[in-house]
């Protein structure tokens, strides 16, 4: 059965954006507009109306830390400004860990209430991305939490991962860790900023659930 | 009208662009809107826009239609013409575009065929002009609101979010389909996903039924007319067709956007079934009546719009 979103049954994005110095600059700009543009194509989508979001939000930042933007706390989409959304970069330390925990623990009693959702068949999976230029370099490796994000699942669907790995300008990610967070043929390696910001926008917006949808999504922007 | 001014960009502004072609399709015959049933000497008919199962993920019905007919003995060729059509989903104002659409690519057909054309032409070359009037229309109306963003900004929508639209052009698309007799033809166009089925009564005993064109229900995505295409090419086209019409000959023509073709299924056929079936009193609106019912039967999770629109040629040899 397709899951579409629909206004009873919104997709909730869960984006997870590096704010640590090294992402200052164009890329922090680019990352900016790509979670404003995925908020502009995902509030153009359905019908008219302030209270008929198709999709919700869940941003998250991380540097040595992780926090959950207020204004993306599972918010649906049309009561967010996209011109509100910005990140500077400016954060110390890259704490992947944290971020993935964080989403994890809010994607658990989320995926729990889809379980008794009237139209669980066709309700979209959240869809987690999460864009990174450096190694991970505070606590615990992030792989366990990863894990533990695609091991929730509706309907034996489990949750799909998207990741980028940020090599602009000389950076070099832990592409192997991103692969590895990465559901299978999910991950993508980002040349310049233009590509970040696509990334974001249009898998952030594709509204697909499943691992091959997303993937193909991808493809997609990287064509 | 002024641009700028923000009382423009809603219903003033609609009024202007269509009160133009209404007149002029008003002095050339006679109309019906959305709804309603027509009366000439070499047709009848009827059609309706319904907005479909109540608790589906809609706010506007999104679908427009509208039939012109020709004034007893006018002496020109084109007999009645009619025009359907089916704003998208996600399109802002797709509503707009549907009913600017119709407006401006009927008052362009009418006007051409008017002057005569010939015969040998295609039905696709017929309608182009038409279709590209149509698109100039939703064109102008999308220039005139990107002029300024701040002005013709929905309420309830974000600054930068309508800038967004207006720039990648998600706005005011639809599709559109064209139909129109001549004395000795019915003619076709379909750019979009709008399916149509063809009677011919032949003989008492026998009738003829075929699917002029089918509904892809396999997908979502379709052809639209909008501010990001505005002219088309004949072989863009979704359909073009020329039925021939012998005198005297009665027929019916059916033609429904999709939402229609969703509760049909793969059966295209079964609308001509069910309304030589239900053919109730003359005057009544077949297309009305028969959209009431089916309704009913929407499948869930395939609500939609619903409009139909009933041609019926006249058996003109009876007394």
């Amino acid at each position: 059965m397709a899951r579409q979103a629909r206004q009873t049954r919104p997709q909730l994005v869960c984006v997870l954006a590096d704010n640590s110095i090294s992402m200052a600059g164009d890329k922090a700009k680019a990352a900016s507009q790509g979670i404003q543009e995925m908020i502009m194509e995902c509030q153009a989508r359905g019908p008219a109306g302030p209270d008929r979001s198709y999709f919700k939000l869940l941003l998250i930042r991380f540097d040595g830390n992780a926090v959950i933007d207020p204004l993306g706390d599972m918010t649906p989409v049309r009561k967010i400004d996209p011109d509100r959304i910005q990140l500077t970069g400016d954060g110390s330390g890259t704490n992947i860990t944290a971020a993935l925990k964080m989403a994890s623990g809010r994607l658990r009693s989320y995926i729990q209430e889809l379980q008794l959702h009237a139209e669980r068949a066709e309700h979209p999976l959240p869809l987690v991305i999460i864009f990174s230029d450096g190694e991970h370099n505070v606590g615990e490796p992030p792989l366990a939490a990863a894990t533990e994000i695609k091991q929730l699942n509706l309907d034996g669907e489990p949750i799909v991962i998207a990741a980028a790995g940020v090599a602009i300008g000389g950076d070099q990610p832990d592409e192997k860790t991103l692969r590895e967070i990465a559901s299978p043929e999910c991950y993508v390696h980002i040349a310049n900023a233009s590509a970040l910001a696509a990334f974001i926008s249009s898998v952030g917006s594709s509204g697909a659930s499943r691992a091959k949808d997303v993937a193909d999504a991808i493809k997609k922007m990287e064509q | 009208m002024s641009r700028g001014d923000p009382q423009t960009f809603d219903g003033a502004s609609m009024d202007d662009r269509i009160r133009e072609n209404r007149v002029w399709l008003e002095q050339a015959g006679s109309l019906v809107i959305r709804s309603g049933c027509f009366d000439s000497e070499h047709c009848f008919g009827s059609l309706d826009c319904d907005f479909g199962p109540p608790d589906q993920d809609k706010t506007e019905n999104q679908d427009f239609a509208l039939a012109w007919v020709a004034s007893k003995n006018d002496p020109r060729s084109i007999r009645l013409a009619v025009a359907i059509a089916d704003g998208l989903t996600d399109s802002r104002m797709s509503e707009k575009g549907a009913a600017l659409a119709c407006w401006a690519g009927l008052r362009n057909l009418v006007e051409r065929l008017s002057s005569g054309s010939a015969t040998d032409v295609s039905t696709g070359e017929l309608a182009k002009p038409a279709l590209d009037a149509a698109g100039a229309a939703i064109g102008r109306l999308a220039d005139d609101m990107a002029f300024d963003p701040q002005a013709s900004c929905p309420t309830g929508e974000y600054a930068s979010t309508w800038r967004y639209i207006l720039r990648t052009e998600r706005l005011l698309q639809t599709t559109l389909t064209l139909f129109w007799l001549t004395e000795d033809a019915a003619r076709l166009a379909i750019f979009g996903d709008s399916g149509a089925s063809w009677r011919d009564y032949g003989s008492a005993e026998c009738s003829t039924d075929r699917v002029l064109a089918a509904c892809d229900l396999s997908t979502q995505q379709v052809q639209a007319i909008g501010p990001g295409r505005r002219e088309i090419a004949v072989n863009e086209l979704d359909h073009c067709d020329r039925i021939p019409i012998r005198a005297g000959s009665p027929f019916m023509c059916a033609i429904h956007t999709d939402g229609l073709g969703r509760i049909m299924g793969i059966n295209g056929l079964s609308v001509l079934h069910e309304l030589d079936s239900r053919r109730a009193s003359s005057g009544s609106n077949e297309a009305q009546n028969l959209l009431a019912y089916w309704k009913q039967c929407c499948p869930k999770g395939h609500e939609d719009n619903l409009s139909l629109l009933v041609i019926r040629g006249k058996n003109t040899t009876q007394t």
